[in-house]
């Protein structure tokens, strides 16, 4: 197809071929015409494909101001099949990309092609991403597609190692996922806080956001093991897409009378408490990550846990000195005669009476523990005495505790009467 | 390594978990101090062996010395000697005209502590014990309560030679008579006595018929007789512990009352180096600052000077002196004791370790970045947490070690008690 100039750029879409200047070009996606500085001006001329990067874009980026070298390298691009990413400069993707642009927010169109190609300038042309806003550009075509597509154009992003970049982006992507009733997964939950105003700023490096990233995502598995429940928006919030087209707002203003590239969205921010659980836990872990670090000198430890071997080993020989011969656990039956099957063995013989009474009640009122051992010739605490000094020295134990009620050592008990049954 | 018992475990688990220094299986909580620990166990065989001791703990905040006091009484125990201990307050002093050292001698004789009564309250078990053998003994062989009265006095002649050792004798022999006639309040007279309770000789001539009582000049002879006393009754010897020396140096406003009580403390030490006293130890704790204050401390008293001040330098310390100084615990020393009680909590067998070394490091990092140096002042502050760590994951098998110590990190405040005043293992709160 031969074309000339004419009044109005006329979009090329994809697989309508069109000749310019002995290119033949298939693919599409680009103005013809010679009204807005995007569209390629078949009517001007061109020389042999000049490649350089030091090209630089200008404000008054179009293609009419290209050199004719430029030119023909601009046509040669378009006419091949896109994908040199080395030799390419920037300016002529912003060229091209511009012209994206201009078909969505000013002819509305929402043709698939159109997000696809502007994929594929993400996908081949990945460091393009920090010159243009092509991610942008992508979830606001996803966003006006609807959010079926919407959400696979995010999965295909999120897969491909993007993230999503900006507070607009982020309000469209919750409001497509809050539509598609699905949850907010790590790696998302992840973007989300390092947008959030509440952020802890000493996240900022890279260092230590990469730490705190790694740490967000286990605690975020673990504590939303299912993802992130959203819940759905009740109000709406604007989201302004921020053109690299110099001229795109003027032209929409004067196409559709809006002021601005800004689009009302369904407000998940707001319906889920502006997500504060999520930051804070990003926070606590920021926290973690830049407090200092306990520090712990290797040597010393080592030696200083020798020390202690030797210390705890030492105290302990000195504590249970004297008790190689008490009763172990699990008991050991001793080889005892009919004589000395009687609790209490080594109870000297006056105690034992008293011993035996004593046993057959849990505990004993200060009154009523008073009044038996004088009943029997003993003065009372005195009485505590000898028979807690009797079991601390057989047993490792006391028998009688507390001073009102008194009460009998129910396990000594029961380990002496193992014993010596 | 020493095993940890069924029972150490349960006693220490609990006891850390409120905050307590607990009554038994301390040894499996000891990180380091060995050298210091000999001095003192070497002091404990001095002081068993009939002879005195004195040593000063100086430390900061937090660097362990209530803990070492508590090892020190749990071996006195162990060896047999009668242990007595109390806080100085400006209420409880040293040296007092108007019943303050009374107070402080009323103190340590309330905690009095055996080994068959180790919360304190010994004083009547040892007096009755003492006694009730002696009736035992003659009245079993047909003797009448005069003769029994008679071998008190026999058995007690020996405490004549000190301060008040006469009255000391009959007190005793009112206590028993209170007992065989049946009559409690003698008794508790002979008691109050024994505690220097009673404020005038009127009182305590009429109730029990002694010209003298324990008085505030009595302080440190009536302690010397106790220590006679204890011998007598079986046991090696008497330890007197004494905490908070800052009461005595920082809180006495008067510079003469200070000196006074300074002067109290110079016969101890001069007693205990030249062999004075019999069965009698003492073990003095405070802040560095008791000891080095130019103004205020031991050192502003010249002759203490002279006594105490040691001449360590280099790291070399010399631990034959009377006083011991603890450096603050460190971060090594904190592992050590998570360490620790994650050995007691699994009795000793590393296959129950429910924590991994990685989790104690994990878990010591969230702490010092939740509570910064806070952290080694304050022991405590650590190992309570460590032991709900613990025990959460010990009732919660299925739970995984990093999600409890981030909820248990993430509940701590920043603010705990240990910022009013109690701190570290200092803070436990003795039984």
């Amino acid at each position: 197809m031969q074309l000339g100039p004419e009044s109005t750029d006329n979009w090329i879409p994809p697989g309508k071929s069109v000749e310019v200047q002995g290119y033949t070009i298939q693919s599409g996606m680009f103005y013809l015409g010679s009204c807005s500085p995007v569209a390629v001006d078949p009517g001007l001329p061109v020389s042999p494909p000049e490649f350089s990067t030091a090209f630089y874009a200008t404000p008054e980026l179009s293609y009419q101001t290209l050199s004719r070298g430029q030119r023909g390298a601009y046509l040669d691009w378009l006419a091949h099949d896109r994908s040199e990413p080395t030799k390419l400069p920037i300016l002529f993707l912003q060229l091209f990309f511009q012209g994206l642009e201009r078909r969505l927010f000013l002819d509305q169109d929402h043709d698939l092609e159109l997000g696809a190609a502007a994929a594929g300038l993400l996908f081949r042309y990945r460091a393009a991403q920090y010159e243009l806003p092509i991610s942008s550009f992508l979830h606001f075509f996803g966003f006006f597609s609807g959010w079926k597509w919407h959400c696979v154009l995010l999965d295909w992003l999120l897969g491909n190692g993007h993230h999503v970049a900006t507070e607009q982006e982020l309000a469209l992507v919750l409001s497509s996922l809050a539509q598609a009733n699905r949850t907010l997964e790590a790696a998302l939950a992840c973007d989300l806080v390092l947008l959030h105003p509440e952020r802890n700023p000493r996240s900022g490096s890279a260092t230590v956001q990469s730490s705190v990233r790694a740490g967000f995502i286990e605690r975020f598995a673990a504590r939303f093991p299912t993802g992130f429940a959203l819940k759905p928006a009740s109000g709406k919030k604007g989201a302004r897409y921020r053109a690299h087209s110099p001229n795109l707002a003027h032209d929409v203003f004067v196409a559709s009378g809006r002021l601005l590239l800004t689009w009302d969205v369904p407000d998940v921010w707001v319906a889920n408490d502006g997500f504060r659980e999520l930051v804070q836990l990003w926070n606590e872990l920021t926290l973690e990550a830049t407090s200092p670090k306990l520090s712990v000198n290797a040597t010393k430890l080592k030696a200083l846990a020798e020390e202690t071997c030797a210390i705890q080993g030492t105290l302990a020989t000195r504590l249970r000195a004297g008790e190689e011969n008490l009763a172990t656990t699990p008991p050991i039956r001793p080889k005892i005669t009919e004589s000395q099957r009687q609790p209490g063995e080594q109870l000297q013989p006056r105690y034992r009476a008293i011993f035996r009474q004593l046993v057959q009640q849990q505990e004993w009122t200060r009154q009523q523990f008073a009044r038996l051992a004088k009943q029997q010739g003993f003065m009372p605490w005195g009485l505590i005495q000898d028979l807690n000094n009797w079991s601390v020295e057989a047993f490792r134990d006391r028998l009688l505790t507390g001073e009102d009620p008194i009460c009998v050592n129910q396990r000594l008990i029961k380990q002496i009467t193992t014993q010596y049954e | 390594m020493n095993n940890v018992t069924n029972i150490e475990k349960d006693t220490i688990m609990r006891a850390l978990a409120a905050g307590l220094v607990p009554r038994i299986g301390l040894q499996n909580l000891t990180v380091g101090r060995k050298r210091e620990t000999e001095a003192l166990y070497r002091d404990l065989d001095l002081v068993a062996g009939g002879a005195a001791a004195f040593r000063l703990i100086t430390g900061p905040v937090g660097s362990g010395k209530t803990f070492l006091e508590q090892m020190t009484k749990l071996l006195a125990i162990k060896n047999d000697l009668v242990v007595v201990h109390a806080d100085l307050t400006v209420n409880h002093r040293l040296h007092g005209t108007d019943g303050k050292a009374r107070n402080l001698y009323a103190e340590l004789m309330t905690n009095l502590t055996t080994k068959a009564l180790p919360e304190g309250g010994g004083l009547r078990a040892l007096m009755e014990s003492w006694i009730s053998g002696l009736h035992h003994e003659h009245t079993s062989l047909g003797a009448d309560t005069e003769a029994v009265k008679q071998e008190i006095l026999k058995r007690l002649r020996p405490l004549k030679d000190y301060v008040g050792g006469n009255e000391f004798a009959a007190v005793l022999v009112k206590y028993y008579e209170g007992f065989v006639d049946d009559k409690p309040e003698l008794q508790d007279a002979a008691v109050r006595w024994l505690r220097a309770e009673f404020s005038t000789k009127t009182e305590a001539r009429e109730a029990l018929g002694v010209r003298r009582i324990i008085g505030d000049g009595d302080f440190y002879s009536s302690l010397k007789l106790l220590a006679a006393f204890c011998r007598i009754a079986g046991y090696k010897g008497l330890l007197v512990m004494i905490d908070e020396l800052s009461a005595l140096t920082h809180r006495l406003p008067n510079a003469r009352s200070r000196q006074a009580s300074f002067e109290v403390l110079l016969t101890v030490i001069n007693d205990a180096f030249q062999g004075n006293v019999q069965g009698l130890g003492f073990l003095v704790a405070g802040t560095p600052e008791c000891l080095t204050d130019p103004d205020r401390g031991l050192f502003s008293y010249s002759p203490l000077r002279s006594r105490l001040q040691t001449f360590d330098q280099h790291g070399l310390v010399d631990y034959s002196g009377p006083v011991i100084k603890l450096e603050p615990l460190g971060s090594e020393e904190l592992v050590l004791l998570l360490q620790n009680i994650r050995r007691v909590q699994a009795m000793g067998d590393e296959s129950n370790y429910l924590v991994p070394d990685e989790g104690l490091k994990s878990f010591l990092d969230k702490m010092f970045a939740k509570l910064g140096a806070k952290c080694l002042k304050n022991p405590r502050d650590v190992a309570r947490p460590f032991v709900s760590l613990l025990n959460i994951i010990e009732q919660n098998p299925n739970e995984r070690w990093q999600q409890v110590t981030d909820n248990i990190v993430a509940s701590i405040s920043k603010t705990t008690p240990a910022d009013a005043g109690e701190c570290g293992l200092d803070g436990f709160r003795l039984k």
